[in-house]
């Protein structure tokens, strides 16, 4: 059950937001989990970047627009992948995505990494259908 | 505080299902009037349409309510919360995100949704809602201690749903 008034904001939803929102959700969550995997405060990371502890916190948690040049800096002192684009040129075809599982983006990256006769091994590996055409 | 009914308001996601309150006597939960205010307000038509997705499509379908997620909400200076209960907002803060939205995490399947404002200035919290906020500790306290203290409610044992001993749908604090 959903309520009508969320499903009337999300049906008027352009796809661009949805798509704006789920980068979000998943760089946050990414850059977080290292922190955690990795047993970093955000005190420590602000050491390494020559930063104010309330600074890196704006990053991570506050009034911040990532930019190429803040994530790169991320990257290069966390020392994981971030953010990845795909050397192949990809097509991916958005349906209307309200109630189905969406990709995080290790999954993206590894659906772009796959071509369309690969899709049989997107569906073994996560026991979905890939959430998203996609062609090579 | 009067009486007020816990009710879902969305289940629809793999990972989370999100309640709210609504008073008794009203039509509205707290989170449906948050929505509906907003959305009414062409500034915030895009900035609201973004917190909707955020929480069915980053939340509800494909993280979970993980803690990196929300914020705990530090204006509690004024009044305190316990800590068990502890009010904490979610957080979409990209671009000066100019909602905030007053919620109980209990735990990374389920959420409650309050109502919540805009946060008007850099450093004060949200200046427009510190009754919502007043309100959302009320209802929390109270939600946690048929939870925790009192086990009026039980959560599901797939972690997903919160019942009364009736497995009413409608559950009346």
């Amino acid at each position: 059950m959903r309520s009508k008034i969320l499903q009337e904001i999300l049906d008027d939803t352009p796809k661009e937001l949805e798509i704006f929102t789920d980068l979000y959700g998943d760089i946050v969550d990414r850059i977080n989990s290292i922190l955690i995997e990795k047993r970093m405060f955000q005190k420590d990371l602000a050491a390494k970047l020559g930063k104010s502890p309330s600074e890196i916190n704006k990053w991570l948690n506050g009034d911040h627009n990532f930019t190429l040049r803040s994530l790169a800096k991320l990257q290069f002192e966390l020392g994981e992948i971030i953010l990845e684009v795909p050397e192949k040129r990809s097509k991916i075809e958005y349906k209307k995505t309200s109630n189905i599982n969406i990709p995080s983006v290790d999954q993206f990256i590894t659906l772009s990494r796959l071509n369309n006769s690969n899709v049989e091994h997107w569906s073994k590996v996560n026991k979905t259908n890939p959430p998203y055409g996609i062609a090579a | 505080m009067n009486t007020f009914i816990l009710e879902i308001f969305d289940d629809t996601g793999s990972k989370c299902t999100f309640y709210s309150v609504r008073n008794e006597g009203e039509l509205s939960s707290e989170a449906i009037k948050f929505f509906t205010k907003y959305r009414s307000v062409p500034e915030y038509k895009e900035t609201i349409q973004i917190l909707a997705n955020f929480i069915v499509r980053v939340i509800g379908n494909k993280k979970g309510a993980k803690e990196s997620l929300f914020r705990f909400e530090n204006s509690a200076s004024a009044l305190p919360p316990s800590g068990k209960h502890r009010i904490e907002e979610l957080i979409f803060d990209f671009g000066r995100f100019p909602l905030r939205l007053y919620c109980y995490r209990i735990s990374e399947q389920i959420v409650v949704l309050f109502n919540g404002g805009v946060k008007t200035s850099h450093t004060a919290q949200i200046s427009d809602s510190s009754i919502y906020f007043h309100e959302a500790n009320q209802y929390s306290k109270r939600i946690y201690e048929a939870l925790f203290v009192k086990k009026d409610l039980i959560i599901s044992s797939n972690g997903r749903e919160i019942n009364n001993s009736n497995k009413e749908i409608e559950i009346i604090l």
